[in-house]
């Protein structure tokens, strides 16, 4: 009993170090890096006695991103993370989409799926120019094409 | 901000971002973000993406009615704009196809509505299909043997939060007989008619228009109290306990049966007296008719005296029900140039929508029957 339970312990306490864009190194517990379907094959092959390089996160991006998998795997309660996760999403708008594409690359679904809704939520109540801004959209549509959108679904756009 | 712009830019150019961020979104802008890029539009209006978003966001909340002034003409009244009707409608008159012989909507269900065309001599009715937030519509094929036999209720099914397919359910007399009946159904995801179970003898009073579907069921109410209900899944019959008996003299009359948030509710008046009426829901397990509201408009009656003009001074349009247990019940009154909404719970007049005078409509009449009300629904759902 007493030799599984150290097993356990050692297996759980193990840290995975995390290396940003920017050349930051951040120690994350493995059970909490392995939310990340990339770290876990990275260290599945064999990164996971090096520093893990993430390319593509620089480390404003990843810190926060840390922070998030430090939560998820702390056993919070439903409720609490809920609140938790809330207060996590509520950010400026250019950070909210940094940590979008950072989860999408780190491929970590949940928080991915909490990004892309606070994403919706934002855009849902703005109009299509609004939207081309945000999103450095060029329109290419003649004006008669767009005329002509606006002129069949004109009960959407009031 | 030339960094944080490119990540916006990364995200709107990643096809599977993209997709992650829109299917979270409401029928409503999506059908405004078509105009926004080619990419976009082709994207919204793809039936792939479409079939899913249905399916995650199995919208079955009332935004509208569309209230018929004639066959082909409505007005609609939103449920967002209160006190105006300004509001620009998904569509006034149904001309998304070019039938010559004119359509009509036969029903409204979970945001698509079944329209069939007018009757004309020695021509066989089409069917169709109208999705009226997309504007995309479908033309049933012809059903089987259709010279041979009468077509009694066509009745459409669809439920997104079970599949983005629906099926109509035909009942038609059978070739052989005018006694039996038969169903033929039409399943959407192979797009063709196929007969269902044997004929059968229906109750004599039963009337196969205006069937609701409820509960991954069609029902039916016949005019002497008589109710039907035809699992669709499961392809048969299963018992229904009748029509309430209400003690009381003259003619009972239906005059609402519908579908409401989960919820399957019936209204029926005795004569002329209409001021009192009662509200039956049916039991989730189908059991029994259970009253949920005695109603007196004797107080809206004091409120709107253009009520008491005459008898009939008012038509039930529908009872509304958001979805769980919360919310109170609503039922929405119309009334000469008014559509009231009567909270059942509190027992008052929640709030009343003008409806502007139309056309050559007299002030002081009713501008819609009953059975003049179809729901809209916006869902994205493919037809």
């Amino acid at each position: 009993m007493a030799s599984s339970e150290s097993t356990t312990t050692s297996t759980t306490t193990k840290v995975l170090r995390l290396k940003s864009s920017d050349n930051e190194i951040f120690g994350v517990e493995e059970k909490a890096a392995l939310q990340s379907e990339t770290i876990k094959s990275l260290a599945e092959d064999g990164y996971s006695e090096d520093v893990i390089p993430l390319f593509n996160v620089e480390k404003k991006t990843l810190a926060k991103i840390v922070e998030w998998l430090n939560k998820h795997a702390s056993g919070s309660s439903k409720e609490e993370l809920k609140r938790w996760d809330a207060d996590f999403v509520d950010v400026d708008k250019d950070v909210l989409y940094d940590l979008l594409l950072a989860s999408n690359y780190l491929n970590i679904e949940v928080l991915l799926h909490q990004l892309a809704q606070k994403v919706a939520d934002m855009i849902k109540g703005k109009k299509p120019e609004e939207i081309r801004q945000l999103f450095g959209i060029k329109n290419d549509f003649t004006p008669e094409e767009e005329a002509e959108i606006r002129r069949e679904n004109a009960w959407a756009f009031e | 901000m030339i960094d944080s712009n490119s990540s916006a830019e990364i995200i709107s150019s990643n096809q599977d971002l993209l997709i992650q961020i829109l299917i979270r979104l409401p029928a409503k802008p999506l059908i405004r973000f078509k105009s926004i890029s080619k990419r976009w539009f082709s994207l919204i209006s793809c039936r792939q993406f479409c079939s899913l978003h249905t399916l995650q966001n199995p919208n079955k909340t009332t935004s509208g009615l569309f209230l018929r002034k004639s066959f082909q003409e409505f007005q609609f009244l939103s449920y967002e704009n209160s006190k105006s009707s300004k509001s620009v409608p998904p569509f006034t008159s149904l001309d998304f196809t070019n039938d010559p012989a004119g359509i009509k909507i036969l029903q409204s269900c979970n945001g698509l509505l079944l329209c069939s065309s007018l009757f004309t001599m020695g021509t066989t009715r089409r069917y169709y299909i109208y999705n009226p937030t997309t504007k995309q519509f479908s033309t049933l094929p012809t059903i089987l043997d259709a010279t041979s036999s009468t077509i009694l209720g066509m009745n459409l099914a669809f439920d997104p939060s079970i599949s983005f397919h629906y099926k109509v359910i035909c009942i038609r007399s059978m070739p052989t007989s005018i006694y039996y009946h038969q169903i033929v159904e039409y399943y959407s995801q192979v797009g063709s008619w196929h007969v269902c179970g044997s004929p059968f003898v229906g109750p004599h009073d039963m009337v196969f228009d205006n069937g609701v579907f409820w509960n991954g069921a069609m029902h039916w109410i016949g005019t002497a109290g008589n109710v039907m209900c035809y699992n669709v899944d499961r392809q048969c019959f299963v018992s229904m306990p009748k029509r309430p008996f209400l003690e009381g003299r003259g003619k009972k009359k239906c005059r609402y049966f519908g579908e409401s948030g989960g919820h399957l509710f019936l209204i029926e008046f005795y004569g002329s007296c209409a001021s009192n009426f009662k509200v039956f829901e049916m039991e989730k397990d189908s059991s029994e008719w259970d009253v949920m509201c005695q109603v007196d408009l004797s107080h809206v009656l004091q409120e709107f005296p253009e009520m008491a003009r005459s008898h009939h001074a008012f038509v039930v349009l529908c009872v509304v029900r958001g979805e769980g247990e919360e919310g109170s019940p609503l039922v929405l009154l119309h009334i000469p140039g008014k559509v009231i909404c009567y909270d059942l719970k509190e027992k008052t007049c929640k709030k009343v929508y003008e409806l502007g005078i139309c056309g050559n409509s007299n002030k002081g009449s009713l501008q819609f029957g009953w059975f003049d009300a179809y729901p809209f629904v916006e869902n994205l759902a493919c037809v």
